[in-house]
């Protein structure tokens, strides 16, 4: 359908490698060339994937190689540069989240989109999660009747030590937590609920000296609804980083996790729960869990069939809008109005 | 090779839980008292269980500890180290970047690994070479279990199958060569991959490898279906050490099973106890049916 799809691969951290893999597996795709900029790395991949070529710069990369796809998987500060270079290139791109450093960090990139449309997509892999995609379809099903209120979070135990590494340096990380983490539970909450039009937060960094250890926030929708999102990477027991949100309308509620989704409908009277279980399909190969493979093959498709993807860097510029807010609401103490970002 | 054909998992213990957060974190509640691990290992000896799976997650020194302290059961026990315990990594490459976890987890390298590194011309020589990263990852993971009886060392599924998804025969007969030479025990591989892993290892002459792979009723964890992982498993010849026999407790275990033995081979099972009530309830379903075989 899509033969032979050549890709190359910018920056070989933990999800470099991940998105690596899994394209390597799928169908049709073939990472041709990575770039990093650390030896041990470089050296590695030569040793033990001698067939796929290595460059220290990505524009070296972009230049000699004929691509069909590019990941951009860079620490956040150098998302918006290659990804601009690719779309003046038209080529097409996916770029982990978040987008990027702040919204001025983005809008060069934006406007680059916008003059070369090409085929993008930003990686919040959390809508490809099995249980997250049935709370859409319920919230969109109108079951819940009108939408009253959200409380939601997202925690995991990460940092009880000053951190160390490009995570927790504002100038390379755009912020801490909320940015760095809890950027997936924002854009799950604009996939619910649609636009935002104004928010409140409130930061605390304990362990960081330069970044958010935690964060308050609340956020009112264009819709009227209005809720609560609090993160953190300093709290302990969350063995894994884990999303809980609750949703209240006239008719019903539900609350949804990664692992599982419980729905209350008034007229029903009674719980259903889905469990991963539940919604489980087997994906062609998984490499660290079933939705990055979804993920990776929603690009891959979306480029065979020269359509846009579900989620791109225009839905990846309104979350950073809304991190920006509840940053900026923080240090003037005042709500926030989106649009004036 | 006969490996034990029950086996207990170390998932409970450690609060990795693929049901819900919530009872992981039950779990890690309970079992943060050394002496419920002891009790359940005491009592999953006593019904005549002889093999324990663990990762080498930063609990399993002290779990390896409290065996220690039971000389009867140390001694007749089999270990089945599961490497390397892959969140680890993930949350110190989140909290250092890929090179400080690196040097963070070699630090605590015994002195003669270090003097073996020192020989080989230093650290540095050592980033230039990956086989030598790797050696030396393996060996710092098999620390805590230096004086135990293995019986097989099991690579992570993340590791096998990001070396599966390059398709990166050499890293395989590395580790099938290292763990042979260095410790003389079975080289075996978790997958989510099961029909993909099989195929290949046929492909490249892997004679007869042991497998621990998802299997269940429901197909959960079974890349791509349940249906092309018991064809796989029908049409090579492997050795497999079924996983998520219970979709994670998703299963009674009475049903669970009657699907497992249904299939031709199953070799061993692994199983995750945390309670003595669980554990006399599985471990009898699992002997009637070994029995009928």
């Amino acid at each position: 359908m899509f033969n032979n799809i050549k890709a190359g691969v910018i920056g070989m951290g933990k999800m470099g490698v991940l998105h690596t893999g899994i394209l390597n597996s799928l169908q049709g795709v073939e990472v041709k060339a990575l770039v990093d900029n650390q030896d041990i790395i470089l050296n590695f991949i030569q040793g033990a994937i001698p067939s796929i070529k290595t460059y220290r710069d990505y524009r070296d990369m972009l230049k000699k190689e004929d691509l069909d796809l590019v990941y951009i998987t860079t620490p956040t500060s150098l998302h918006t540069k290659p990804a601009t270079e690719c779309a003046e290139r038209q080529i097409p791109f996916f770029v982990e989240k978040p987008l990027g450093t702040s919204v001025a960090d983005c809008a060069t990139l934006v406007n680059a989109v916008e003059e070369n449309p090409i085929i993008n997509m930003i990686g919040y892999s959390k809508r490809f999660v099995d249980t997250f995609r049935k709370a859409k379809e319920i919230i969109n099903s109108g079951d819940l009747g009108n939408l009253i209120y959200f409380n939601s979070s997202m925690y995991v135990s990460q940092l009880f030590t000053k951190g160390k590494g490009w995570r927790y340096k504002k100038e390379s990380s755009g912020g801490g937590v909320l940015n760095t983490l809890a950027a997936h539970l924002i854009d799950l909450l604009l996939w619910y609920f649609g636009d935002v039009s104004s928010v409140q937060g409130n930061v605390k960094s304990f362990y960081s000296k330069d970044v958010e250890d935690f964060v308050h926030s609340y956020l009112l929708f264009e819709s009227g609804l209005g809720g609560y999102l609090d993160t953190s990477w300093s709290v302990r027991n969350y063995r894994l980083p884990e999303i809980k949100i609750q949703v209240e309308g006239d008719k019903g509620m539900l609350i949804v996790t990664d692992d599982y989704l419980k729905v209350y409908l008034d007229r029903e009277g009674s719980w259903k729960t889905y469990y991963k279980q539940d919604l489980f399909k087997g994906v062609e190969f998984d490499l660290g869990g079933p939705e990055y493979t979804l993920e990776d093959k929603h690009m891959i498709e979306s480029l065979g069939a020269k359509r846009e993807t579900e989620m791109d860097i225009f839905g990846g510029f309104k979350v950073q809008k809304i991190i920006e807010g509840i940053y900026r609401s923080a240090s003037d103490k005042r709500a926030i109005e989106v649009s004036t970002l | 090779m006969s490996i034990d054909p029950i086996i207990l998992g170390h998932n409970q213990f450690v609060g990795v839980d693929h049901l819900s957060q919530d009872r992981a974190r039950d779990r890690i509640e309970r079992f943060s008292d050394s002496q419920k691990i002891l009790d359940v290992i005491s009592y999953f000896y006593e019904l005549g269980g002889r093999g324990m799976m663990l990762s080498t997650h930063q609990r399993a020194t002290e779990i390896m500890k409290v065996v220690g302290s039971m000389p009867e059961i140390s001694k007749n026990m089999n270990f089945y180290p599961l490497i390397p315990y892959a969140q680890g990594y993930v949350r110190r490459a989140n909290e250092m970047g890929m090179v400080g976890m690196l040097n963070d987890v070699l630090e605590p390298a015994s002195t003669s690994t270090k003097l073996k590194i020192l020989f080989k011309g230093g650290i540095n020589v050592m980033r230039k070479d990956f086989l030598n990263i790797l050696s030396t990852l393996i060996d710092v993971e098999l620390l805590p279990f230096s004086g135990s009886n293995i019986k097989a060392v099991f690579l992570h599924n993340v590791l096998t199958d990001l070396a599966l998804s390059f398709r990166a025969q050499n890293i395989f007969e590395f580790y099938i060569d290292h763990i042979k030479d260095n410790y003389g025990v079975t080289p075996a591989f978790g997958t989510m991959n099961f029909p993909a892993l099989v195929s290949s290892f046929d492909e490249w002459g892997f004679k007869k490898p042991l497998v621990m792979a998802s299997f269940n009723k429901i197909g959960f964890q079974m890349n791509p279906s349940r249906e092309e992982c018991e064809r796989s498993f029908k049409n090579y010849d492997v050795d497999v050490l079924a996983m998520s026999t219970l979709a994670a407790g998703y299963l009674k275990p009475s049903e669970a099973y009657n699907y497992i033995f249904s299939l031709p081979n199953i070799k061993s099972i692994v199983v995750g106890i945390s309670t003595k009530e669980h554990a006399r309830e599985t471990i009898n379903i699992i002997r009637s049916h070994l029995e009928t075989i």
